[in-house]
């Protein structure tokens, strides 16, 4: 056995293409982004070593809004964890205890994914438009005129209107991945339970639940990260961060220092941040799992 | 059996490589391809004449609506016909990560032969990179200064070196619904008090005096800016902004003050705030407000088919304020958009014709479709034929005393952002019109040593 | 009760999960005075069916469609079958560093994309493969990567070894256990990160606008964005766009979705 699955031709063949393609393409361009991160540049001229000052400058920098960025993005990550995975994985569970129109659901759940974050977030501007946005023609049909708000740019609201549509549209894509999970847990241990009389809810609790974990693991990491890297819908619904950063995340702290302020020291210094943070959530999140299996019988 | 497997996959493996290569090989062919068939067909025809250079240009105007593009259009069929030697190979890039990508490739030396940039902002750092052509020399030879209005080519210049010439002038216009006018009994504004007055009876009537869309922040900006220009004087302005006069001097902080007044007034409705551009934009268009300060381009749009009020506009440029130290015919904007030449360019000369003749004849046509005003004085424009909306434009450049830049082109990057930010802060009133001049002034004494 | 309950839920979900399509398709008919007029949500007053017409020639859709199939059909292939072998020697197969491997090619996923665009231009520049479709398929397909050994692997781990223990009894090599009989299992899986990889490279913007220089090879998104003007966009037609390019998208997401479904049938019965 060890013979066959530690025949070191084979994972030479399965691992080196890939890996050799990422090396190049991945890797080396991290390293890059690392070594720029401790020069003073601006993308085109001359690079001066400067050491550890543009990590010094992004945090201390009140004009680069860079602690309110960090603070958004981790609301969004445990918004991921705590609503968003829960409830793809409720949705994931429900269409597979064997409703009518099974394919239906999974497909049409699926759909906000299939459809570009751009044109999510057109949606939503025009959703929370002040004066035609649905949601305040809805309050105002209902007499509550003094609700209404432009909801995407007063202070008190502009932050969780924007995460409405970030968390929500992802649902479907964690779901897909634990439908398939569901699917591929062998169906002679639910029908075991099913014949020894077990509830929904038990064999959710004892069966499901405990065969989803590797895939559990994986989307919570996945929504983890993707969290902590989100850009492009946040980028379109608040112009990168207004009302004057109180939205911005930490890709558009990046983004701006790159390509608009012309820093691609300090720049860059924030992609390092994102990755160094990326990585010890993976590992938390990593210890978290193994022990719980490790915990279980 | 199990050499057999791995004989498949291995052949599987090879096979999705060779296709890998295969698919480079034909596509970075094909482009070559095709247009250098292109280029060959031209040169064949023109049997023992010279074969015709070939130069890359990219521009930022992809929409049919956009009145750049209508103009340059124009321009290039004339092109064509002057300069048979020329071949121009045209591309226009989308505006939105336009100069994200012109930064990426100019990093790279591989930026095309004729770049459409906006000046000095997005110049600047490319020219002092050494990654554009310094023109001076053709420009002395040529006597292009001659050519162009008096001024407009200092946005284009850097240090001692002139990188770019100038297509149009924008200029910052007051835009007026004249129904809403009209509805009310009030004149267009001639001074501050003017403004006042029309501010306070639009409130009356419930009518949003001024289209503040403050998202984008740079739309917000142009109400402080022209009122800086007013109190301090176009010139003190563009001295403060090349850092030789402090923006903590008295004047920038009235403006500040007189901005603080306007919001105070009532003069923005604070929900338009939360518009961006082309939203503001829209809300105008249908009537939403009864004045909007922006840029010549704001034209193409407010005078567009989806326009409700495309007969409804007239033009003024901005209220006269008696305290202050700049002639009321003065106007923000200039020519800050151009053409400059890749610093790599095998062709410079070739280059330089065509830069020079697209230049010149943008400014001309663009004036005939509306889309600005011209930057060149070579009598290319027939103002007999011009429809009266352009034509009121028109006249009322004709009268301008002086200039001074956008401010964000004029600060480019890291201060640019920064000054947006402090208006924005300023209007919803974060801050003092005193802590705006004291932050403001960080800009020339360095925003890095905070 | 309890079933209807739960059905009505879930219809009521559906119809949220729907609205977003209903919504852009309804957007593409209508001018830009509707849209800003408080028309944005609901039907459209009159349909504008000229939206298309402009979106087909400002856009170039058909082509720049061609152009997206070609690298995004290129890079899903590849990426598929490369991260299902890498995925299969590191979760499954025995060897030191697997675990270093593993957590190297996640690092890819914690990358965020616009930081590393210009040491990636530049190494395609110094390959040769900058401004050409395989330069932007490998990048797609690199950045595929990650994601895609991610799922697998999580997939895969809770398979149980007793597969290949009796194949391996059998007397079969690792090729065929890889061949015959993990990947028929790992089908569902197999169709999610073909799903996924397919919509990220189809949606992606910046690489590609960046990459690639000649309007001849650009790719749907671009093409769309170009129709974003500097001072107006035609919402409409833009709209229109975005709907003709969600097609695509929805069909092969239709199509692989059966494929998960009935995979996972032939799988099980195998397995």
């Amino acid at each position: 056995m060890n013979k066959v699955l530690g025949n070191k031709k084979a994972i030479a063949l399965f691992t080196l293409p890939a890996f050799l393609l990422f090396l190049c393409i991945m890797i080396l361009p991290i390293l890059a982004s690392f070594f720029f991160s401790l020069q003073k540049w601006d993308g085109l001229g001359e690079m001066t070593f400067v050491g550890l000052r543009n990590y010094e400058k992004l945090f201390f920098t009140d004009s680069y809004h860079f602690h309110v960025s960090v603070k958004n993005t981790l609301i969004i990550a445990a918004l991921s964890v705590f609503i968003q995975i829960p409830l793809a994985l409720l949705l994931a569970l429900l269409v597979t205890i064997g409703v009518k129109w099974e394919n239906f659901y999974r497909t049409v759940y699926f759909i906000p994914v299939v459809i570009s974050s751009s044109a999510i977030a057109q949606l939503f501007l025009k959703i929370y438009n002040f004066d035609y946005g649905a949601l305040n023609t809805i309050l105002r049909s209902l007499g509550l005129e003094s609700w209404c708000r432009p909801w995407l740019y007063d202070e008190s609201t502009a932050l969780w209107a924007a995460f409405v549509p970030v968390i929500w549209q992802h649902i479907g894509y964690h779901m897909l991945i634990l439908y398939a999970g569901i699917k591929a847990i062998p169906p002679q241990l639910l029908d075991s339970a099913k014949i020894d009389g077990a509830g929904t809810f038990r064999i959710w609790r004892y069966i499901t639940i405990p065969q989803l974990l590797p895939m559990l693991e994986v989307t919570l990491t996945l929504a983890v990260i993707g969290a902590l890297k989100i850009f492009d819908i946040m980028f379109i619904l608040t112009s990168n961060g207004e009302p004057l950063g109180a939205t911005i995340v930490q890709t558009g702290v990046m983004y701006k220092l790159i390509f608009e302020k012309n820093n691609y020291g300090t720049g860059s210094a924030a992609a390092c941040f994102v990755v160094a943070e990326c990585l010890i959530f993976t590992l938390i999140i990593r210890r978290i799992f193994h022990h719980e299996r490790n915990a279980q019988p | 059996m199990k050499n057999k497997i791995l004989k498949k996959t291995l052949a599987a493996v090879t096979g999705s490589l060779l296709i890998l290569t295969q698919l480079a090989g034909c596509q970075s062919a094909s482009p070559e391809d095709s247009s250098g068939s292109l280029g060959q067909k031209q040169s064949e025809n023109q049997a023992g004449g010279e074969e015709p250079v070939t130069l890359t240009l990219w521009h930022q105007w992809t929409t049919e609506e956009d009145g750049n593009k209508i103009a340059f259009d124009q321009v290039l069929a004339g092109f064509a016909e002057a300069n048979p030697g020329i071949r121009l190979e045209v591309t226009g890039q989308s505006s939105s990560d336009y100069s994200t990508k012109l930064k990426v490739t100019f990093a790279a030396n591989e930026a095309p032969d004729i770049v459409y940039i906006q000046a000095p902002g997005d110049l600047a750092p490319f020219a002092e990179a050494g990654k554009l052509l310094d023109l001076s020399g053709m420009i002395a030879a040529d006597k292009t200064a001659d050519k162009v209005l008096p001024g407009t080519l200092d946005n284009f210049t850097i240090k001692d070196g002139i990188y770019g010439l100038p297509t149009i002038t924008s200029l910052g216009l007051l835009y007026c619904n004249t129904e809403l006018f009209q509805q009310c009994g009030l004149a267009l504004p001639e001074t501050w008090e003017d403004l006042l007055d029309c501010i306070q009876i639009f409130n009356q009537k419930e009518i949003t005096p001024i289209m503040c869309a403050g998202k984008d922040l740079w739309p917000a900006m142009d109400y402080y800016d022209i009122l800086a220009i007013r109190q301090a004087g176009a010139v003190r302005c563009r001295e403060a902004l090349s850092g030789n006069a402090s923006f903590e001097e008295e004047p920038f902080t009235e403006a500040a003050r007189k901005l603080v007044q306007l919001v105070e007034a009532g003069a923005f409705n604070e929900n338009d705030l939360s518009l961006g551009w082309d939203e503001g934009i829209a809300k105008f268009s249908a009537g939403g407000a009864a004045m909007l300060y922006n840029g010549t381009w704001t034209t193409a749009v407010v005078t567009g088919e989806d326009s409700a009020i495309r007969d409804k506009v007239a033009v003024i440029n901005f209220p006269s304020l008696a305290d202050g130290d700049g002639d009321p015919d003065e106007f923000f904007g200039g020519a800050f958009e151009g053409f400059c030449i890749n610093a790599n360019c095998k062709n410079p000369e070739a280059a330089w014709q065509a830069v020079n003749y697209l230049c010149e004849q943008m400014s001309n046509v663009s004036v005939m479709t509306g889309n600005g005003l011209p930057a060149w004085n070579s009598g290319g424009v027939d103002t007999e034929t011009l429809s009266p909306f352009i034509a009121q434009q028109y006249a009322l450049a004709t009268t301008a005393s002086g200039y001074c830049l956008w401010w964000d082109t004029a600060l480019g990057g890291e201060a640019a952002d920064f000054h947006k930010e402090l208006v924005m802060k300023l209007i919803q009133g974060k801050i003092t019109p005193e802590e705006f001049s004291g932050q403001m002034q960080k800009i020339n004494t360095g925003l890095d040593s905070e | 009760m309890k079933k209807a309950i739960i059905n009505l839920l879930l219809v009521v979900i559906a119809i949220i999960q729907l609205y977003p399509l209903v919504w852009m398709v309804f957007l593409s008919l209508k001018s830009n005075s509707e849209i800003y007029g408080g028309g944005s949500m609901g039907f459209p007053r009159s349909l504008r069916w000229d939206n298309y017409i402009s979106a087909m020639q400002t856009g170039n859709v058909l082509r720049y469609t061609c152009n997206s199939l070609v690298i995004t059909a290129a890079a899903v292939l590849l990426s598929t079958l490369l991260a299902s072998m890498s995925a299969y020697s590191i979760t499954r197969m025995r060897w030191r560093y697997s675990g270093w491997v593993m957590m190297i090619f996640l690092m890819g996923i914690m990358v965020p994309s616009q930081a590393v665009i210009l040491p990636i231009y530049l190494i395609l520049q110094r390959a040769g493969l900058y401004n050409t479709q395989p330069g932007l398929v490998i990048v797609y397909l690199v950045f595929a990567l990650p994601t895609a050994i991610f799922i697998l692997s999580g997939f895969l781990k809770s398979l149980p070894v007793e597969l290949e223990e009796a194949a391996a009894l059998d007397g079969a090599g690792i090729l065929y256990i890889y061949h015959r009989v993990i990947l028929p299992l790992t089908r569902p899986a197999l169709s999610t990160v073909m799903v996924f990889t397919f919509l990220s490279c189809w949606n992606e913007f910046m690489y590609s606008f960046i990459l690639l220089d000649r309007e001849k090879l650009r790719t749907l998104t671009v093409g769309l964005l170009a129709m974003k003007g500097q001072y107006y966009t035609n919402w409409g037609a833009m709209a229109a766009g975005l709907t003709i390019a969600a097609l695509p998208t929805l069909a092969v997401y239709l199509c692989f979705s059966k494929n998960i479904q009935q995979s996972f049938v032939a799988g099980a019965v195998k397995g």
